[in-house]
């Protein structure tokens, strides 16, 4: 059944907004040819820092890195977040989308300022590295494109509040908002202030990098950095999180354990995650030994106390459908008889394992001022981030994905066996990366590093991290390709469904 | 979830609370431990 502006999901019984839905292939197809971008950089960067094959010379090492950050932490992430919040605004809430124009604005000039930042870092421009602290400096273009990047991305959560004000108005939905849009405002919340600090230090950048302002001030820039660098991070979390419970009820059919308890969780995260942020900055020499404590001794702490609801809160809604429907022979017969074969399901037990007893463990630790001191940009921290962001959010994102393929594109999966392995596969590998990255980091190896054996330079001094370390590098290259594959899986079959998979019966 | 029958209540989850809190303070020691060597201080 479809009228001139939606059609009603045969699956979901759902009012799919024409206009949303393109908003929502389109950004979450780019997404994914990000994902593509990004993870090829990634096996690059793995293969070099893996000595014994040390496949890019240190210009391309650095400019391969730089784009790595940004297609993944940024490009991939945030279009696939704008594609989550049209689909639990205007689809989720039964409406059509709000001014759908600035929907179509959004996305052009996220598209536009990311390709500007792609072209900037490919032709030299800008290797930078993701941070980009001053004084490095790149071609003022690169910041202008950040710049068109964030302004799309505020667009797109100025359309997702004005969805849901329609919603409100026009009725669409009983009592308050479910659990998976509320979860999505407080990503929205938090994407806001975290754009808002992008806005407060790039726009000065750009300005510095076309000469009009003379100097920019490092520790200031690195405070606003992390506002921004780190709570987008907390976006992703949000989002993250939405994505579990939504997956939740569509692999087993599971409801929130208890809302109240979901919903407090989420407004920590809204409170004092963006504060948390300044745990990146501990050893710094400007800012106060107090500042740090109440930062991370603190706040962070109520942000984490938030994920440890939620990382059990889902798991308990899982283990609470799957006994109601008969599997209550002793503690685990639910978790046997989970859908293992569903990849979205596979996905989110990755994403939640992966997320909190690997990344959380290791953030909390890290994120100790005491301990960080020690740990502070070796590469244990990649480690712990590819934990969270890659293990937590991307496999969440991919998990979301199979689901997004019927109900959005109208599409069946096209290769059904290789979708049920690829969570498996990239799971097993990011796992494998992220301890043996951990355990490097251990031994005091530096993040970011072309060359640990410092061969080229003019310090002509024994310099060796030892055997241990080498064969620790083997093993992360070894999960990295791992999970290299597990990601082509994931993109050639996503791309193979949107081009050929069959059509869902309408 | 007070008013869920005693053979639905999530059980497993609650064991899983436990593991992960007791990962915590066992990774913690041991970084402690082998990091900073702040046992051998004392």
């Amino acid at each position: 059944m479809a009228s001139d502006n939606f059609r009603v999901c045969p699956t979901t019984g759902l009012k799919v907004d024409f206009s949303a839905q393109t908003l929502i292939k389109l950004n979450a197809f780019t997404a994914i040819v990000f994902l593509l971008v990004g993870g090829l950089l990634g096996l690059a960067i793995v293969l070099t820092r893996w000595q014994a094959v040390h496949l890019l010379t240190a210009e391309l090492f650095y400019r391969a890195l730089t784009l790595h950050g940004i297609a993944m932490l940024v490009a991939w992430i945030v279009f696939f977040e704008m594609a989550l919040l049209y689909f639990t605004s205007a689809i989720l809430l039964n409406c059509r989308l709000a001014v759908p124009w600035l929907g179509w604005l959004q996305y052009i000039l996220m598209l536009v300022g990311g390709a500007i930042v792609t072209v900037m870092v490919l032709t030299g421009n800008a290797d930078v590295m993701f941070t980009s602290y001053v004084p490095l400096k790149a071609h003022h273009l690169y910041y202008l494109g950040i710049v068109l990047f964030a302004v799309g991305a505020i667009l797109g959560c100025v359309t997702f509040f004005a969805t849901l004000g329609i919603a409100k108005t026009e009725k669409t939905y009983q009592g308050s908002v479910p659990l998976v849009t509320y979860g999505a405002i407080v990503a929205a919340i938090i994407a806001i202030l975290t754009l808002a600090h992008g806005a407060i230090f790039f726009i000065p950048t750009w300005l510095w990098a076309l000469g009009v302002i003379p100097m920019m001030d490092p520790e200031t820039y690195r405070l606003l950095f992390w506002g921004f660098g780190h709570s987008t991070q907390q976006i992703n979390v949000a989002a993250m999180i939405a994505c579990w419970y939504a997956i939740g009820t569509l692999t087993v059919g599971a409801q929130p354990a208890s809302e109240k308890f979901s919903r407090s969780a989420f407004a920590l995260y809204a409170i004092f995650i963006c504060i948390a942020s300044e745990h990146h900055l501990l050893v710094d020499p400007g800012i106060s030994a107090a500042h740090k404590e109440w930062n991370t001794g603190y706040f962070m702490h109520l942000a984490v106390l938030a994920s440890m609801m939620h990382a059990f809160s889902v798991p308990a809604q899982i283990e609470i459908a799957l006994r109601k429907k008969g599997y209550t022979k002793g503690m685990f017969e639910w978790l046997k008889k989970a859908p293992w074969g569903d990849p979205a399901f596979s996905s989110m037990v990755f994403s939640v394992t992966g997320f909190g007893f690997m990344g959380g463990i290791t953030g909390i630790l890290y994120g100790t001022e005491q301990l960080n001191i020690i740990r502070h940009n070796t590469i244990a921290v990649p480690g712990h981030f590819h934990a969270t962001v890659v293990v937590g959010t991307t496999m969440a994102f991919m998990g979301i994905t199979y689901y997004v393929l019927p109900l959005i594109f109208q599409r069946q999966v096209a290769f059904p066996t290789v979708a049920k392995l690829q969570p498996y596969v990239y799971g097993v590998g990011m796992w494998i990366f992220c301890i043996a990255m951990m355990f490097v980091g251990g031994f005091g190896v530096p993040r970011r590093h072309w060359d640990i054996t410092a061969a080229e330079s003019l310090f002509k001094g024994e310099l060796s991290f030892g055997p241990t370390v080498d064969l620790g590098f083997a093993v992360v290259a070894i999960g990295g390709v791992l999970a290299f594959v597990g990601g082509a899986m994931f993109v050639l079959n996503a791309v193979a469904t949107v081009a050929m998979g069959k059509k869902v019966n309408q | 979830m007070s008013n869920l029958k005693e053979e639905h209540r999530p059980h497993g989850t609650a064991m899983l609370v436990w593991f992960f809190f007791a990962s915590l303070i066992v990774y913690y020691l041991l970084s402690w431990k082998f990091l900073t060597g702040i046992w051998k201080v004392g």
